[in-house]
């Protein structure tokens, strides 16, 4: 036997030895693994022992191959077996708890009040309404007197008025916005106006001197009251799902003619009465109606020729309802335990 | 269904039980008292009974009703047996406050027409009482005849209307009264009757019962009769004390600028010339429809009564009312407008009332000043016109039967057109338009099937919401801003806090108070007003921000508006977690916020300059392109401790409306980088006076065109850093699109910086 071959025989039983009590010292799958790299890795012991096969002579060759092989399985299986026993008894570091919360990441939300109004407003967008927008400090012509609410006419006496100085005041709904749309566009006419109007009513549950309305006009020929109730309809389902009922009330606006206001069924209860129907199985909406003739007279329309309807809505109120909120103050605390759960 | 709508609905019972009817039989006095007396009463079938009263209506025949022993009255009593000396009273007699029927306290209820032992909570029965919700264009309805007419017309019913019989004398009532009108404009109608023989006292048990359950109180007998009347048929009557009224005589004419006058709730006014006033031969009496006067009110010891029924003019009373700010059951109708040809109805309606009531004596006639009488007139409806307004087919015979069933006459009908005439209690008819919402009303809203088949013109729907605004609010809250939305109103402090012109602060006329006295100017106080709030309540890290209007004053009533976009950062920058309590935030996180959004928006790097605004104490402006569209900074100290905010404060507010110009519209696609970057980190010495923006700008100007981008990734001062310097860390990425570079490519360009930022700056190669 070769001097080459001797001498690769020893150290391949020598690493053999060393590798039995180095395994021994293992108890963590990290020492476990460094061991796996030193003994069979790329640059490893058994590796570099096959390296060295080809220094030997030929027929000396099978037999060192064999026992280098050996050491190879020795050494794969107690890898095995020590793996197998480390994972049963169980590490010393740290157990890794994946039931630590998770990072928390901040991200803010959309007021509710301005996701129901964005909601509203999308609705009727899809429906083929523009949106208009106008000024929150209005003149008294476009709020009172072209809407058909003279001065010292009762109606006045509904909706109590911050006034400025002059003949401006803050809005008191948004429907100077149609005529202010209606001046400078001639019919057809299909629009919503959202936004912020203000009252002088004391805060409370249900008042807020500060609150937001979606007004919608619609002038054209041979548009009817019986579009208005498909439009209202229309809403209502696409708000509060298909199953929704509408219901319309004579009431009276000064620029409107006929007028209504204007009901869902509750959708919470399907209409059979519950707490936040109060048990009637309806919800109050708003107002709406057939825009009368002398508003045109504003505008300079020709009532002979147009007809047209209007409707308005309370962003707070449908958001109340929506959300089962019971003081409308909540929507402008800006409590962020309020708002996060939007 | 009938725009009526009904606001409450109450069944009313009465609330006693174990009550009787009984008859006095004898009275005497109760031995050592001196107001109660000892009566025997006889309760029929139930027996006799011996009762202490102390009421001054007990007499011998009288008809009272006997709460026995064991009776139950309102308020859980319960009545038992009381001695009185040596007497025992078996129960009492009871007034009708007793019994919780009226407000009348102070005589027995007497029962005219009741078998005695009859259980009177059955004689009483029980009532409803509806509460009406009436709009103002309906006057009509303000009466309980008006409901009437409606729910006839609407259910096809007949309606039946008080008639009036008045036992009129023989006496005219020229002889004792004389009517002039100077002011015809305002009062078109005036109407006067007179009556004497009057006696003052209670009204009857059904009058005054019907008057307070709808909230009214019972007086006597003639104020009782007006009210009655005015809620039966809509019609305010005032009743003056003839005996007090000079010369017998009404003259209806303004009052003098400054005259005064007491009305009979004792209140005195100072009037204009404006003020429409009923005078007697020498001063007024009272403010015309609305309130009568202290000096000719009904008293117990009236005898003679002028009776007015009248017809003002709605505006002048409206004026009236709102300058004297009183409101009346009686200017409430008149303002909405009675009709002018009921007048003389509800007049003999009372007339009528206080005959049978008050055994009052009634001239013959009423004097009537009506020179100018209004008729019904005329209005056509044209059937095609009803289909073209409401969209639903209503058959011509149910449009007549709705006009006649609201008694409007029906003068020709074709199916072109039906002509009417109007019957002048309904002012609210003048328009076909009007005719067409009657018919609407009675044939129900719901009986119009909805239209779903609108046709959508697509080239009217241009706009929608602001969707760069969208943008905005979706970047805000993705950085983890809640959106807020406050109030349009500040207090005092509030407002002049966050401006530098005063005097352009918006004041509002009649503001609900003085912390909601002013409109904002910025959003950030109220901003800062919420984040308080949070803190308060123990949510001290708080992001928020606002969208919304703020308001500028130009000049005497001149206003200027404009949307502003706000934020505000305190508290903890990240929210707490088990690895360890977050930083607390600074100014780099409101400039932060400002340049992500600023960057998102429009694609350009924002600018800060630094400025000086009061209730910031470190600001800078913000701008785009060369243009202002806002400022960051952080809130004053001393501005925060009047707000009690005991934490620092950054915030940030942009002029949407500037910043809306500004935001990219269109975007064009640039490669993505092919090539590898070079990348170069470069430490330096930097002189404390030397801002990190200066060092970046030379690194930019001199880096060549590949230098692609530039980030300061530490700042460092302390050990092995010599005082009076700092230590500004750079990476730098060197990039072509075409080509890998080399590393002496870019070594001659680094060289080059480091040239300049020597010579420019003083700034030199920290040594390792
Ligand atoms: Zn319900």
């Amino acid at each position: 036997m070769g001097q080459e071959a001797d001498s690769l025989l020893n150290d391949v039983k020598t690493a053999r030895a060393s590798f039995e009590q180095e395994i021994a010292q293992v108890d963590t799958p990290e020492q476990l693994d460094q061991l796996r790299i030193k003994y069979l890795g790329r640059k490893g012991a058994v590796a570099g022992f096959f390296s060295r096969l080809p220094k030997l002579d030929p027929a000396e060759r099978p037999a060192a191959g064999n026992a280098i092989n050996q050491l190879k399985q020795f050494v794969t299986k107690a890898i095995e077996e020590k793996k197998r026993s480390l994972g049963s008894t169980g590490p010393r570091k740290p157990v890794f708890d994946a039931s630590l919360p998770g990072t928390p990441f901040r991200i803010g939300s959309r007021h509710p009040l301005l996701q129901v109004l964005d909601e509203i407003v999308d609705i009727f967008a899809s429906m083929g309404f523009s949106v208009e927008t106008g000024p929150e400090i209005e003149r008294d012509y476009y709020n009172f007197e072209a809407l058909n609410i003279p001065p010292d006419h009762p109606s006045r006496d509904l909706q109590d008025t911050f006034y400025l100085e002059g003949d401006k005041l803050l809005r008191t709904h948004t429907s100077p916005v149609q005529i202010r749309t209606m001046e400078k566009q001639r019919p057809p006419v299909r629009m919503i106006a959202p936004g912020r109007c203000f009252r002088k009513d004391t805060p409370d549950a249900t008042h807020s001197p500060t609150f937001h309305q979606v007004e919608g006009l619609c002038v054209d020929k041979n548009v009817t009251f019986a579009d208005l109730k498909g439009v209202i309809l229309a809403f209502a389902q696409k708000l509060f799902g298909k199953d929704v009922r509408i219901r319309f009330r004579p009431s009276f606006f000064p620029f409107t003619e006929p007028s209504a206001e204007y009901d869902f069924s509750c959708p919470m209860c399907g209409g059979k009465g519950c707490r936040v129907c109060k048990y009637t199985g309806w919800l109050e909406i708003s107002g709406a109606g057939m825009v009368d003739p002398a508003v045109f007279g504003f505008v300079d329309y020709d009532p002979e020729v147009y007809t047209g309807y209007a409707f308005g809505m309370g962003v707070e109120r449908i958001a109340m309802l929506k959300h089962m909120i019971g003081d409308i103050r909540l929507f402008y605390e800006n409590d962020i335990r309020f708002l996060s759960q939007f | 269904m009938l725009g009526l709508e009904v606001e409450a609905f109450e069944k009313i019972s009465p609330q006693f039980e174990g009550v009787v009817a009984a008859r006095v039989v004898s009275v005497k006095p109760l031995s050592g008292s001196d107001h109660l007396l000892v009566a025997e009463v006889d309760a029929g079938p139930t027996g006799t009974f011996t009762v202490v009263s102390g009421a001054p209506n007990v007499r011998p025949g009288a008809v009272g009703v006997l709460a026995l022993p064991g009776a139950k009255l309102p308020g859980g009593k319960e009545v038992t047996e009381r001695r009185f000396g040596d007497v025992t009273s078996s129960g009492m007699l009871c007034s009708e406050a007793e019994l919780g029927l009226t407000s009348r306290a102070d005589e027995l209820w007497l029962l005219d027409d009741a078998e005695p032992g009859a259980d009177v909570a059955q004689l009483v029965g029980e009532d409803w009482v509806y509460e009406i919700g009436v709009t103002p264009n309906r006057p009509d309805c303000l009466g309980t005849v008006g409901i009437a007419r409606e729910l006839a017309a609407y259910y096809g019913l007949s309606l039946r209307v008080p008639q009036p019989q008045v036992p009129e004398s023989q006496e005219s009532v020229s002889k004792f009264v004389a009517v002039e009108v100077q002011d015809q404009e305002n009062c078109p109608r005036y109407t006067a009757r007179y009556l004497w023989d009057v006696t003052v006292r209670p009204s009857p048990f059904w009058m005054a019962r019907r008057l307070e359950l709808t909230g009214m109180r019972a007086i006597n007998n003639i104020v009782d009769v007006t009210n009655y009347v005015m809620l039966e048929l809509g019609q305010p009557l005032h009743a003056f004390d003839y005996d007090l009224l000079e010369g017998g005589k009404i003259v209806v004419r303004k009052a003098s600028e400054g005259e005064e006058f007491v009305t009979l709730d004792g209140k005195l006014h100072k009037l204009d010339a404006d003020t429409l006033m009923i005078c007697d031969a020498q001063q007024p009496v009272a403010i015309a429809g609305v309130m009568g006067g202290e000096n000719s009110e009904v008293r117990p010891e009236t005898r003679r009564i002028l009776l007015e029924s009248a017809y003002f003019k709605p505006e002048s009373i409206r004026r009236t009312r709102r300058k004297l700010a009183i409101n009346t059951e009686s200017s409430y109708r008149f303002e909405r407008g009675v009709d002018p040809n009921g007048v003389v109805r509800a007049s003999d309606r009372a007339a009528e009332l206080m005959a049978s009531t008050a055994s009052a004596k009634v001239a013959a006639g009423v004097i009537d000043v009506y020179p100018q009488p209004h008729e019904p007139w005329q209005l056509t409806l044209r059937p095609k016109r009803v289909v073209q307004v409401l969209g639903a087919e209503i058959p011509l015979s149910k449009t007549t039967s709705i006009l006649k069933g609201l008694e409007l006459d029906i003068e020709s009908t074709s199916d072109e057109q039906i002509a009417v005439r109007v019957p002048t209690f309904r002012p609210d008819l003048t328009r076909e338009i009007d005719l067409i919402e009657e018919i609407a009303r009675h044939y129900g809203y719901d009986s119009i099937e909805p239209d779903l088949r609108a046709e959508i013109d697509q080239t009217l729907a241009g706009r929608g919401r602001d969707r760069w605004l969208d943008r905005a609010r979706d970047l805000l809250t993705a950085m983890g801003f809640y959106e807020a939305v406050n109030l349009s109103f500040l207090s005092t402090l509030e407002a002049k806090s966050f401006t530098t012109e005063p005097d352009r602060l918006v004041r509002v006329r009649n503001p609900l108070g003085e912390e909601l006295a002013w409109l904002r100017p910025s959003l950030l106080p109220g901003l800062l007003a919420s984040a308080v709030r949070n803190i308060n309540r123990r949510t001290e890290s708080v992001m928020l921000f606002e969208h919304g209007k703020v308001f500028s004053r130009r000049g005497e009533g001149s206003y200027e508006e404009h949307t502003a976009l706000a934020g505000l950062v305190t508290g903890a920058f990240a929210l707490r977690h088990w690895r360890g309590s977050p930083r607390l935030v600074d100014f780099y996180d409101a400039k932060g916020a400002v340049e992500t959004l600023l960057d998102r928006l429009t694609g350009e790097k924002a600018n800060f300059a630094p400025v000086e605004l009061p209730w910031f104490d470190l600001s800078f402006s913000v701008a785009v392109k060369d243009r202002t569209v806002g400022v960051v900074g952080q809130l004053a100290e001393s501005l925060l401790q009047k707000f009690e905010c005991e934490q620092s404060v950054f915030a940030f507010e942009l002029s949407w409306d500037d910043l809306r110009d500004l935001c990219r519209e269109e975007r064009v696609y640039k490669p993505v980088p092919r090539f590898p970057a070079v990348v170069q980190d470069l430490a330096l010495l930097v002189d404390e006076q030397v801002s990190a923006g200066a060092v970046e700008e030379v690194i930019r100007k001199h880096g060549g065109p590949y230098l692609k981008h530039v980030e300061l990734f530490d700042l460092y001062r302390g050990k092995q850093i010599p005082p009076g310097k700092k230590s500004l860390a750079y990476t730098l990425r060197f990039q072509a699109d075409d080509r890998t570079l080399t590393e002496d490519e870019v070594r001659e360009w680094i060289d080059q910086i480091l040239e300049a930022l020597k010579s420019e700056l003083g700034v030199v190669l920290r040594p390792r």
